[in-house]
Protein backbone atom coordinates (compact mmCIF):
# COMPACT_ATOMS: atom_id res chain seq x y z
CA UNK A 1 0.00 0.00 0.00
CA UNK A 2 1.56 2.99 -1.05
CA UNK A 3 1.40 6.24 1.54
CA UNK A 4 -0.41 8.38 -1.39
CA UNK A 5 -3.60 5.58 -0.46
CA UNK A 6 -2.56 5.72 3.37
CA UNK A 7 -2.82 8.98 4.08
CA UNK A 8 -6.16 9.18 1.90
CA UNK A 9 -7.51 6.40 3.76
CA UNK A 10 -6.72 8.67 7.16
CA UNK A 11 -8.59 11.50 5.51
CA UNK A 12 -11.85 9.64 5.24
CA UNK A 13 -11.32 8.36 8.24
CA UNK A 14 -10.91 11.77 10.13
CA UNK A 15 -13.86 12.89 8.03
CA UNK A 16 -16.46 9.55 9.11
CA UNK A 17 -15.24 10.67 12.93
CA UNK A 18 -17.57 13.33 12.60
CA UNK A 19 -19.52 11.62 9.70
CA UNK A 20 -20.09 8.28 9.45
CA UNK A 21 -21.44 8.10 6.22
CA UNK A 22 -18.09 8.97 4.89
CA UNK A 23 -17.04 5.54 6.14
CA UNK A 24 -19.28 3.97 3.09
CA UNK A 25 -16.24 4.60 0.37
CA UNK A 26 -13.72 2.33 3.16
CA UNK A 27 -16.72 -0.32 3.49
CA UNK A 28 -17.27 -0.98 0.01
CA UNK A 29 -13.49 -1.23 -0.19
CA UNK A 30 -12.67 -3.62 2.23
CA UNK A 31 -16.09 -5.75 3.06
CA UNK A 32 -15.17 -8.62 0.69
CA UNK A 33 -11.89 -9.27 2.37
CA UNK A 34 -12.62 -9.15 5.37
CA UNK A 35 -16.01 -11.44 4.55
CA UNK A 36 -13.93 -14.13 3.07
CA UNK A 37 -10.75 -13.42 6.11
CA UNK A 38 -14.21 -14.44 8.47
CA UNK A 39 -15.79 -17.21 6.01
CA UNK A 40 -12.54 -19.01 6.02
CA UNK A 41 -12.53 -18.99 9.52
CA UNK A 42 -16.25 -20.27 9.84
CA UNK A 43 -17.63 -22.18 6.59
CA UNK A 44 -20.74 -20.56 6.99
CA UNK A 45 -21.96 -18.11 4.84
CA UNK A 46 -24.97 -16.52 7.44
CA UNK A 47 -22.45 -16.87 9.88
CA UNK A 48 -19.53 -14.55 8.42
CA UNK A 49 -22.26 -12.18 6.90
CA UNK A 50 -23.68 -11.56 10.49
CA UNK A 51 -20.05 -11.23 12.06
CA UNK A 52 -18.72 -9.00 9.03
CA UNK A 53 -21.55 -6.81 9.62
CA UNK A 54 -20.75 -7.10 13.68
CA UNK A 55 -17.00 -6.10 12.87
CA UNK A 56 -18.07 -3.13 10.72
CA UNK A 57 -20.63 -1.85 13.29
CA UNK A 58 -17.99 -2.36 16.03
CA UNK A 59 -15.26 -0.18 13.76
CA UNK A 60 -18.28 3.03 13.28
CA UNK A 61 -18.54 2.68 17.77
CA UNK A 62 -14.44 2.78 18.19
CA UNK A 63 -13.67 4.77 14.68
CA UNK A 64 -12.86 7.80 16.97
CA UNK A 65 -10.21 5.74 18.77
CA UNK A 66 -8.36 4.52 15.97
CA UNK A 67 -4.76 6.19 15.76
CA UNK A 68 -2.48 5.41 13.05
CA UNK A 69 0.47 3.38 14.21
CA UNK A 70 2.70 2.23 11.15
CA UNK A 71 0.16 -0.36 9.63
CA UNK A 72 -2.71 -0.35 7.13
CA UNK A 73 -6.29 0.57 8.25
CA UNK A 74 -6.99 -2.58 6.84
CA UNK A 75 -5.04 -4.46 9.34
CA UNK A 76 -6.84 -2.60 12.44
CA UNK A 77 -10.14 -3.95 10.72
CA UNK A 78 -8.93 -7.88 10.26
CA UNK A 79 -8.46 -7.36 13.98
CA UNK A 80 -11.61 -6.15 15.04
CA UNK A 81 -12.57 -9.31 12.44
CA UNK A 82 -10.23 -11.51 14.35
CA UNK A 83 -11.55 -10.66 18.21
CA UNK A 84 -15.03 -10.87 16.45
CA UNK A 85 -14.50 -14.72 15.53
CA UNK A 86 -12.83 -15.59 18.75
CA UNK A 87 -15.61 -14.21 20.38
CA UNK A 88 -17.87 -16.50 18.66
CA UNK A 89 -15.50 -19.52 19.38
CA UNK A 90 -15.34 -19.12 23.03
CA UNK A 91 -19.48 -18.26 23.24
CA UNK A 92 -19.92 -21.44 21.19
CA UNK A 93 -17.60 -23.46 22.84
CA UNK A 94 -16.79 -25.45 19.09
CA UNK A 95 -13.51 -26.41 16.87
CA UNK A 96 -11.98 -23.37 15.63
CA UNK A 97 -12.77 -24.48 11.87
CA UNK A 98 -10.63 -23.19 8.93
CA UNK A 99 -11.35 -23.81 5.76
CA UNK A 100 -9.49 -23.31 2.70
CA UNK A 101 -9.67 -23.43 -0.79
CA UNK A 102 -8.00 -26.43 -2.61
CA UNK A 103 -6.96 -24.00 -5.90
CA UNK A 104 -4.93 -21.71 -2.93
CA UNK A 105 -3.89 -24.82 -1.21
CA UNK A 106 -2.30 -26.16 -4.54
CA UNK A 107 -0.98 -23.12 -5.59
CA UNK A 108 0.99 -22.98 -2.29
CA UNK A 109 1.99 -26.66 -2.44
CA UNK A 110 4.49 -27.43 -5.48
CA UNK A 111 1.69 -30.54 -6.36
CA UNK A 112 0.90 -30.96 -10.41
CA UNK A 113 -2.40 -32.36 -10.94
CA UNK A 114 -0.96 -35.96 -11.48
CA UNK A 115 0.67 -35.37 -7.97
CA UNK A 116 -2.47 -33.70 -6.23
CA UNK A 117 -4.37 -37.03 -4.90
CA UNK A 118 -7.20 -37.81 -2.34
CA UNK A 119 -4.50 -39.16 -0.28
CA UNK A 120 -2.27 -36.54 -0.36
CA UNK A 121 -5.07 -34.17 0.62
CA UNK A 122 -6.27 -36.49 3.21
CA UNK A 123 -2.79 -36.30 4.81
CA UNK A 124 -2.43 -32.78 4.77
CA UNK A 125 -5.91 -32.50 6.14
CA UNK A 126 -4.77 -34.76 9.29
CA UNK A 127 -1.33 -32.82 9.35
CA UNK A 128 -2.91 -29.32 9.89
CA UNK A 129 -5.45 -30.33 12.52
CA UNK A 130 -2.43 -30.99 14.35
CA UNK A 131 -1.18 -27.60 14.10
CA UNK A 132 -1.63 -25.48 17.03
CA UNK A 133 -4.01 -22.79 16.28
CA UNK A 134 -1.82 -19.80 16.70
CA UNK A 135 0.15 -21.34 14.03
CA UNK A 136 -2.41 -21.92 11.71
CA UNK A 137 -3.91 -18.25 12.19
CA UNK A 138 -0.48 -17.03 11.03
CA UNK A 139 -0.22 -19.28 7.74
CA UNK A 140 -3.50 -18.31 7.37
CA UNK A 141 -2.58 -14.46 7.14
CA UNK A 142 0.41 -14.93 5.51
CA UNK A 143 -0.66 -16.78 2.96
CA UNK A 144 -3.87 -16.48 2.02
CA UNK A 145 -4.53 -12.43 3.21
CA UNK A 146 -0.85 -12.20 2.13
CA UNK A 147 -0.07 -9.80 5.06
CA UNK A 148 3.18 -8.90 6.19
CA UNK A 149 4.74 -10.20 9.50
CA UNK A 150 4.20 -6.26 10.51
CA UNK A 151 0.78 -6.34 9.97
CA UNK A 152 0.63 -9.99 11.49
CA UNK A 153 1.95 -8.87 14.74
CA UNK A 154 -0.54 -5.88 15.13
CA UNK A 155 -3.78 -8.30 14.20
CA UNK A 156 -2.88 -11.50 16.56
CA UNK A 157 -1.71 -9.21 19.60
CA UNK A 158 2.05 -10.28 19.28
CA UNK A 159 5.04 -9.36 18.32
CA UNK A 160 6.71 -9.25 14.92
CA UNK A 161 9.69 -11.68 16.08
CA UNK A 162 6.84 -13.87 17.26
CA UNK A 163 4.93 -13.47 13.77
CA UNK A 164 8.19 -14.38 12.34
CA UNK A 165 8.70 -17.69 14.87
CA UNK A 166 5.23 -18.68 14.14
CA UNK A 167 5.71 -18.68 10.27
CA UNK A 168 8.81 -20.25 10.56
CA UNK A 169 7.93 -23.21 12.82
CA UNK A 170 4.78 -23.71 10.72
CA UNK A 171 6.46 -23.82 7.05
CA UNK A 172 9.48 -25.91 8.73
CA UNK A 173 7.11 -28.58 9.86
CA UNK A 174 5.16 -28.68 6.53
CA UNK A 175 8.30 -28.73 4.60
CA UNK A 176 9.29 -32.10 6.62
CA UNK A 177 6.06 -33.88 4.99
CA UNK A 178 5.28 -32.13 2.02
CA UNK A 179 6.79 -30.19 -1.10
CA UNK A 180 6.27 -27.41 -0.28
CA UNK A 181 6.32 -24.05 -2.91
CA UNK A 182 6.20 -21.17 -0.67
CA UNK A 183 9.09 -19.45 1.24
CA UNK A 184 9.96 -17.80 4.39
CA UNK A 185 10.55 -14.36 3.39
CA UNK A 186 10.92 -12.91 7.21
CA UNK B 1 -8.17 -35.02 16.98
CA UNK B 2 -6.85 -31.62 17.02
CA UNK B 3 -7.95 -28.68 18.65
CA UNK B 4 -8.88 -27.08 15.10
CA UNK B 5 -11.11 -28.33 12.19
CA UNK B 6 -9.77 -27.96 9.02
CA UNK B 7 -11.94 -28.11 5.93
CA UNK B 8 -11.14 -27.71 1.76
CA UNK B 9 -13.26 -25.99 -0.02
CA UNK B 10 -13.23 -27.37 -3.56
CA UNK B 11 -13.80 -24.40 -5.92
CA UNK B 12 -12.63 -21.14 -5.43
CA UNK B 13 -15.84 -18.54 -2.93
CA UNK B 14 -17.66 -16.42 -5.20
CA UNK B 15 -17.26 -13.01 -4.86
CA UNK B 16 -21.22 -12.50 -5.64
CA UNK B 17 -21.68 -14.60 -2.54
CA UNK B 18 -21.03 -11.82 -0.42
CA UNK B 19 -23.04 -8.68 -2.04
CA UNK B 20 -25.90 -10.30 -0.08
CA UNK B 21 -24.71 -9.18 2.90
CA UNK B 22 -23.24 -5.84 2.01
CA UNK B 23 -25.47 -2.89 3.13
CA UNK B 24 -23.73 -0.57 4.65
CA UNK B 25 -27.30 1.42 5.55
CA UNK B 26 -28.21 -1.25 7.61
CA UNK B 27 -24.56 -0.46 9.58
CA UNK B 28 -25.33 3.00 9.93
CA UNK B 29 -28.25 2.18 11.08
CA UNK B 30 -27.29 -0.06 13.81
CA UNK B 31 -24.49 2.07 14.42
CA UNK B 32 -26.83 4.69 15.64
CA UNK B 33 -29.12 2.85 17.28
CA UNK B 34 -26.15 1.57 19.57
CA UNK B 35 -24.56 4.95 19.78
CA UNK B 36 -28.12 6.23 21.17
CA UNK B 37 -28.45 3.48 23.71
CA UNK B 38 -24.87 4.45 24.94
CA UNK B 39 -26.17 7.87 25.35
CA UNK B 40 -29.28 6.86 26.88
CA UNK B 41 -27.47 4.42 29.16
CA UNK B 42 -24.70 7.45 30.29
CA UNK B 43 -27.58 9.65 30.84
CA UNK B 44 -29.27 6.66 33.16
CA UNK B 45 -25.70 5.97 34.80
CA UNK B 46 -25.68 9.73 35.71
CA UNK B 47 -28.69 9.76 37.54
CA UNK B 48 -28.40 7.21 39.50
CA UNK B 49 -24.84 8.79 40.73
CA UNK B 50 -26.69 12.08 41.51
CA UNK B 51 -29.48 10.09 43.28
CA UNK B 52 -27.32 8.47 45.08
CA UNK B 53 -25.05 11.45 45.97
CA UNK B 54 -28.19 13.48 47.08
CA UNK B 55 -29.68 10.67 49.16
CA UNK B 56 -26.02 10.82 50.76
CA UNK B 57 -25.81 14.52 51.36
CA UNK B 58 -29.41 14.04 53.04
CA UNK B 59 -28.28 11.31 55.20
CA UNK B 60 -25.00 12.94 56.16
CA UNK B 61 -27.50 15.78 57.06
CA UNK B 62 -30.47 13.79 59.97
CA UNK B 63 -26.78 12.36 61.25
CA UNK B 64 -25.83 15.58 61.54
CA UNK B 65 -29.11 16.94 63.08
CA UNK B 66 -29.45 13.67 65.22
CA UNK B 67 -25.94 13.86 66.74
CA UNK B 68 -26.24 17.70 67.49
CA UNK B 69 -29.34 17.03 69.97
CA UNK B 70 -27.74 13.83 71.48
CA UNK B 71 -25.05 16.68 72.24
CA UNK B 72 -27.49 19.62 73.53
CA UNK B 73 -28.70 16.25 75.67
CA UNK B 74 -25.91 15.48 77.02
CA UNK B 75 -25.16 19.56 77.45
CA UNK B 76 -27.92 19.90 79.21
CA UNK B 77 -29.39 16.80 80.89
CA UNK B 78 -27.54 17.05 84.02
CA UNK B 79 -28.90 20.45 84.91
CA UNK B 80 -32.56 19.00 83.99
CA UNK B 81 -31.43 16.40 86.17
CA UNK B 82 -30.71 18.82 88.74
CA UNK B 83 -33.67 20.32 88.59
CA UNK B 84 -36.06 17.54 88.54
CA UNK B 85 -34.12 16.54 91.81
CA UNK B 86 -34.36 19.71 93.38
CA UNK B 87 -37.97 19.45 92.46
CA UNK B 88 -38.16 16.19 94.21
CA UNK B 89 -36.69 17.87 97.25
CA UNK B 90 -38.70 20.47 97.38
CA UNK B 91 -42.04 18.26 97.12
CA UNK B 92 -40.43 16.37 99.82
CA UNK B 93 -39.92 18.62 102.21
CA UNK B 94 -43.32 20.25 100.98
CA UNK B 95 -44.78 17.17 102.28
CA UNK B 96 -42.51 17.30 105.33
CA UNK B 97 -44.24 20.38 105.83
CA UNK B 98 -47.60 18.72 105.30
CA UNK B 99 -47.06 16.50 107.32
CA UNK B 100 -45.80 18.68 110.18
CA UNK B 101 -48.62 21.09 109.95
CA UNK B 102 -51.32 18.06 109.94
CA UNK B 103 -49.40 16.87 112.92
CA UNK B 104 -49.67 20.06 114.34
CA UNK B 105 -52.96 20.31 113.54
CA UNK B 106 -54.51 17.14 114.40
CA UNK B 107 -54.07 17.22 118.38
CA UNK B 108 -55.93 20.43 118.30
CA UNK B 109 -59.26 18.22 116.87
CA UNK B 110 -58.83 16.27 120.07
Amino acid sequence: MSEDEIRQEIEIINRSKRDPRAFGVLYEKYFDRIYYFILRQTDDEALAGDLCSQTFVNVLNHLHQFEFRGVPFSAWLYKIASNEVRKHYRKNKGKKIFSLEEPRVKELFDQGNDGWDEELVEKLIVFMNDLPTEMLEVLELRFFENKDFKEIAYILDITESGAKMRTYRALDKLRKNFNLKIKYDG
Amino acid sequence: MGRNEIRLRRKRTISSGADRYRNYGTILERHEREQRLKKILKVFVMFIAVLILIMIITMLGRWEKRSGNAGADLIFGTGTQQSRTLMVSSSNTALSCDAVVSFQQRPSKY
